[in-house]
């Protein structure tokens, strides 16, 4: 009896360990999506009771190449174009142009390496299936381990692996933020020109403003002397760089701390003296929190929860110069 | 009080004159009236303190001193950022004064020669230019500082505003400044831009921050640039 009841225990473990790696085999297929599947669609994004709608174009060329335009249909206009690693964005209504370039290979936390390492934080798990914009998709859902960090509901396609609905939940298991396909043709030809920005001849021609960000590049970790201590369970310091950000007119140390899935931001500036209300702000699944520490304006932000941001900045510390 | 405004005036002999504004290089009540009968001299004429910034950047060389410090925007190329009226905030040289305390250091774009004086300090200098030329120099460098001071503020007042008036604003100071200035301007407007300003939660600001983050956040690598939609997106929560 005695045995039956450790056989038992050790199946049910066993099955819920197979049901995590199939998971992880759904994840991995998503995040190779990106990499190799062309569609072109409409979506909404849905936070905070709004909605708003956007089209988006995604080529994957032969080569391997990925281009995407995302172009907003709600409000004002606005486009953003991803060539490989090359971000640029459009803002017609403040005639910005904002352009990130970033070397892949400082992309800190990169899928699918990091999934192993969600294990730790969350608990994935295979659910239904449904279908969705005409597709069958298989959910997957990421459900924290403790309260600092959100849960990711993904209904992932069965043959592509393309997100068709991705969604951002509570502890209360609310759906704070959401992106859904309500239209979508996969394995679609994109046209080349289709592939332009609307705005690029504009841009040129009326000399819109051009804001250039770029990560140091640099292979070895750039010690900026700050650091979080401690830092909130669960989360590793991925990336320290001293960055340009668009706007910015000094390079400011930028720290990126991940638990494999929800990434937190950290830069540091000369205090601007801004008014600092309100401190915390949201948007979507995204929490912003600034203060103030000593001559510095620190702004913490991430896709986690409002308390989790606010450890974060509060964790700042400039290193002694004895623990260099 | 009258003296000041006669010294604006131009009415002033020149011992006078040179009187007056080492008195009110000296006295920072004098100095805020100064500043006032400008302010209403401006207002009178419909002219705004951006206007005046404008101008002074292409500020005039010490030995040419001219009872007008704040030359008159017309001798200038307008562009059409200044030509919105905007009222300067009345405790403008308050907190001109605070921040230039706060930052003796500041360079002001001038010839070589008062470059010299600034780095090296200022007062034992003063015997070799004639003490007259010193007040004089002191005054326009004061008033230079001020020109960069308030260029770098047009510039923030605006950073808040529309952007295509930034880089007017821009374009404006490359036209009247020459390089090795400019770059003095550029330098100042640096540290002005930490001046204080009303931020709003929905601002470019976080935007920038928004797009920094994005590119190294997980969820790009699932979703592309989907997930960028946060970063434009026009609705706050």
């Amino acid at each position: 009896m005695k045995y039956w009841l450790i056989l038992s225990i050790f199946l049910a473990g066993h099955s819920c360990a197979a049901e995590d790696n199939e998971a992880i085999d759904w994840l991995k297929k998503m995040a190779a999506s990106n990499n190799n599947v062309s569609y072109v669609g409409t979506f909404i994004y849905q936070h905070g009771g709004r909605l708003e709608t956007s089209h988006l174009t995604h080529h994957v060329s032969p080569m391997g190449d990925v281009f995407e335009k995302l172009e907003t249909l709600d409000g004002p206009p606005r486009e953003i174009i991803r060539a490989n690693d090359k971000v640029t964005a459009y803002l017609p209504d403040s005639q910005t142009v904002i352009v990130e370039k970033r070397n892949p290979h400082h992309l800190p936390v990169t899928l699918p390496e990091n999934l192993q390492e969600l294990n730790a934080q969350y608990e994935l798990k295979k659910t239904h299936s449904e279908r969705i914009v005409g597709f069958e998709c298989q959910w997957i859902f990421i459900a924290p381990k403790d309260k600092l960090r959100y849960g990711r509901k993904f209904c992932i396609e069965f043959n592509t692996g393309l997100p068709l609905r991705a969604q951002v939940v509570n502890e209360k298991m609310e759906v704070i933020e959401s992106f859904g396909f309500y239209q979508l043709q996969i394995d679609q030809d994109v046209a080349a020109e289709s592939q332009d920005s609307l705005y690029a001849v504009v841009a040129r021609n009326e000399n819109w403003r051009i804001d250039r960000s770029a990560l140091n590049i640099t292979e070895k970790p750039f010690d900026t002397g700050w650091t979080i201590k401690p830092s909130p369970p669960g989360f590793y310091k991925k990336m320290e760089v001293k960055r340009t950000v668009a706007g910015r007119l000094s390079a400011i140390p930028h720290l990126v701390y991940s638990d494999g899935l929800a990434a937190i931001s950290v830069f540091i500036e000369p205090n601007q003296r801004k008014k600092m209300t309100p401190p915390l702000i949201s948007k979507g699944a995204i929490h912003i929190y600034k203060k103030n520490y000593q001559t510095f304006t620190i702004v913490a932000l991430g896709e986690v929860p409002a308390k989790t941001v606010m450890m974060f900045a509060n964790s700042v510390q400039y290193k002694k110069s004895s623990e260099h | 009080m009258e003296k000041i405004s006669a010294l604006m005036d131009g009415e002033l002999k020149e011992e006078a004159a040179d009187e007056q504004i080492s008195l009110v290089k000296q006295n920072i009540e004098k100095m805020d009236h100064w500043h006032l009968y400008h302010l209403i001299g401006d207002t009178l004429r419909h002219e705004s303190a951006l206007d005046q910034s404008h101008a002074k950047v292409s500020i005039q060389p010490v030995s040419q001193y001219s009872p007008s410090l704040s030359p008159s925007p017309r001798s200038s190329d307008a562009s059409p950022l200044f030509s919105q009226q905007r009222l300067p905030h009345s405790n403008f040289n308050q907190r001109l004064r605070a921040r230039l305390a706060a930052e003796p250091t500041i360079l002001s774009p001038h010839p070589v020669r008062q470059k010299t004086i600034e780095r090296s300090g200022i007062s034992w200098l003063a015997p070799f230019f004639g003490k007259t030329a010193f007040n004089n120099y002191l005054l326009a460098a004061a008033a230079s500082v001020t020109a960069v001071a308030m260029v770098s503020w047009a510039v923030l007042e605006l950073e808040a505003g529309p952007r295509p008036a930034v880089s007017l604003a821009k374009k404006a100071i490359d036209k009247t400044v020459p390089m090795n200035e400019r770059q003095a301007v550029i330098g100042v407007s640096a540290k002005a831009l930490t001046a204080p300003s009303v931020e709003d939660p929905g601002s470019q600001y976080l935007q920038e921050y928004l797009l920094a983050h994005q590119g190294l956040s997980p969820s790009t690598a699932i979703q592309g640039v989907a997930a960028y939609v946060r970063s434009v997106s026009f609705q706050g929560d």
